[in-house]
């Protein structure tokens, strides 16, 4: 399909919002929206349409399963929230090895010397890393990063150090040694050839081979003020 | 209902079972002591839950009245649901996040939070959702689109919201009132069952291109009525 005006925009925008256009039509769509402020608006509009439009239709099965979770929530079977503290804390802890056991199992070729304070949340499938001694060494792949302390994760594109916080990093293999690192709580720092950078929760650093580091402020951050850190609280007393 | 209390008040003494009463805002206006007993006038429960203010009904969820914090979520489902919307665009998400929202304002209410206004209270509930969403997402690693522009909602007052929401919800019901029944069923089949146009068409037995051009006409018609005034002259 060739480049169409507004006109013809205009009369496929609402089956566009609701994915109702052909191949043809939606790359046709695309390109027109790209180039024509006007029409991008009208789709705004036509997909908040159709999304409330979607949410009101399917409100009494949201409404019914809202119910139904708050029933179960409050039925008298015992949840881990109910449990004595003790409890909860083996709870969490057998959880924890357990997923630990698991992030080794999802990285054949990786390793982990369980030596130092790093915890690794979980690695993808496939991805090349290997951890000793408080350093990881990530050549590809992703895997994300809960430290109580400083821990070092070298990169083809540069070296993070993550303080005391939670991250996920990714590495994209290739000549431009890609690297992006999104901060969950704490800071994390990179530094490479080029430069140094460092972000906090809520932002991504983001790295390529020969250039410094430059940090990304989460485009949400802005809009939703200062974050909340998923970690835990500190011990107090 | 009125043997149940008549027999409370008898275990416990017509003061005692006054001052349970009294600390349950359902029953006030509504108790009187003629001599020796209580008497209770009392609509259905339901109907008289959704009279009620929101503070009333927190200060019902409190004393651990779920049917109370059903009403709340009548009252706010819908709303926050379109709150939720403008800021993710996927209906999917935003229902699971809707009912994440909840669970967590119930949660709060059952360990003792006592919101001085509720909605404002559930909205920041909401957005804390929304930013945890975000920022525990993976894919944002190496995102495949650019994410939602920043600059386009970006102040948050619950008040406002609320009333946007509500704008919005009674427009579309309008809307949906002024269409034909034909029109709604293929909506019905598109949204709620979740078809698409080709087997609506085929269970229908038309052309694929009248369904769509019938609910394209139906969005088109719902879109307008929903516009904001100002932006209908465009």
């Amino acid at each position: 399909m060739s480049a169409i005006t507004c006109l013809e925009t205009e009369v496929l925008i609402e089956l566009y919002a609701a994915g109702e256009c052909d191949a043809a039509e939606r790359r046709a769509v695309e390109r027109h929206l790209a180039a024509c402020p006007g029409c991008a608006r009208a789709h705004e509009e036509a997909r908040q349409t159709v999304g409330l439009l979607e949410l009101r239709l399917r409100e009494p099965e949201g409404l019914r399963r809202l119910h139904d979770r708050i029933e179960s929530e409050a039925s008298p079977r015992r949840s881990l929230r109910s449990a004595p503290r003790w409890q909860r804390t083996l709870a969490v802890a057998a959880m924890l090895l357990l997923t630990l056991g698991l992030a080794a199992l999802l990285a054949p070729r990786g390793g982990w010397d369980g030596g130092s304070p790093v915890a690794v949340a979980w690695a993808e499938k496939g991805s090349r890393w290997t951890a000793r001694g408080g350093e990881i060494d990530l050549s590809e792949g992703e895997l994300a990063v809960r430290s109580a302390g400083a821990v070092k994760v070298r990169t083809p594109g540069g070296v993070a150090t993550v303080e005391a916080g939670e991250c996920f990093i990714a590495v994209r293999p290739g000549a431009a040694a890609e690297v992006r690192i999104a901060v969950n709580a704490g800071k994390v720092k990179l530094r490479n050839a080029a430069g140094v950078e460092e972000a906090r929760a809520g932002e991504v650093l983001h790295a390529l081979k020969g250039a410094a580091p430059r940090r990304q402020v989460e485009a949400l951050a802005l809009r939703f003020g200062p974050r909340r850190s998923p970690l835990p609280p500190p011990r107090t007393g | 209902m009125i043997a149940g209390v008549s027999l409370l008040s008898l275990c416990l003494g017509t003061s005692a079972a006054a001052a349970i009463l009294d600390r349950d805002p359902r029953w006030r206006g509504d108790t009187a002591t003629p001599g020796e007993g209580i008497m209770v006038t009392l609509t259905p429960g339901g109907q008289r839950l959704q009279q009620r203010t929101d503070a009333d009904l927190v200060a019902l969820c409190a004393a651990g009245d779920r049917e109370a914090f059903h009403a709340l979520t009548e009252r706010y489902y819908r709303p926050v649901c379109g709150f939720l919307h403008k800021r993710l665009q996927q209906p999917d998400l935003v229902e699971d996040l809707a009912q994440e929202t909840f669970l967590e304002a119930y949660r709060g209410l059952k360990d003792g939070r006592r919101p001085d206004h509720f909605s404002s209270w559930l909205f920041g509930i909401a957005v804390n959702r929304c930013g945890k969403w975000l920022r525990r997402k993976r894919p944002s690693l190496f995102p495949a689109t650019e994410p939602p522009d920043v600059a386009s909602v970006p102040f948050f007052s619950a008040a406002e919201e609320l009333e946007e929401q509500r704008r919005l919800s009674a427009c579309l019901e309008d809307g949906l009132a002024s269409l034909s029944e034909e029109i709604r069923t293929l909506l019905h089949m598109k949204h709620r069952q979740g078809k698409t146009c080709e087997q609506i068409a085929a269970e229908l037995g038309q052309p694929v291109g009248t369904v769509k051009s019938s609910l394209s006409r139906a969005y088109k018609a719902l879109r307008s009525r929903m516009s904001r005034p100002e932006n209908k002259d465009r």
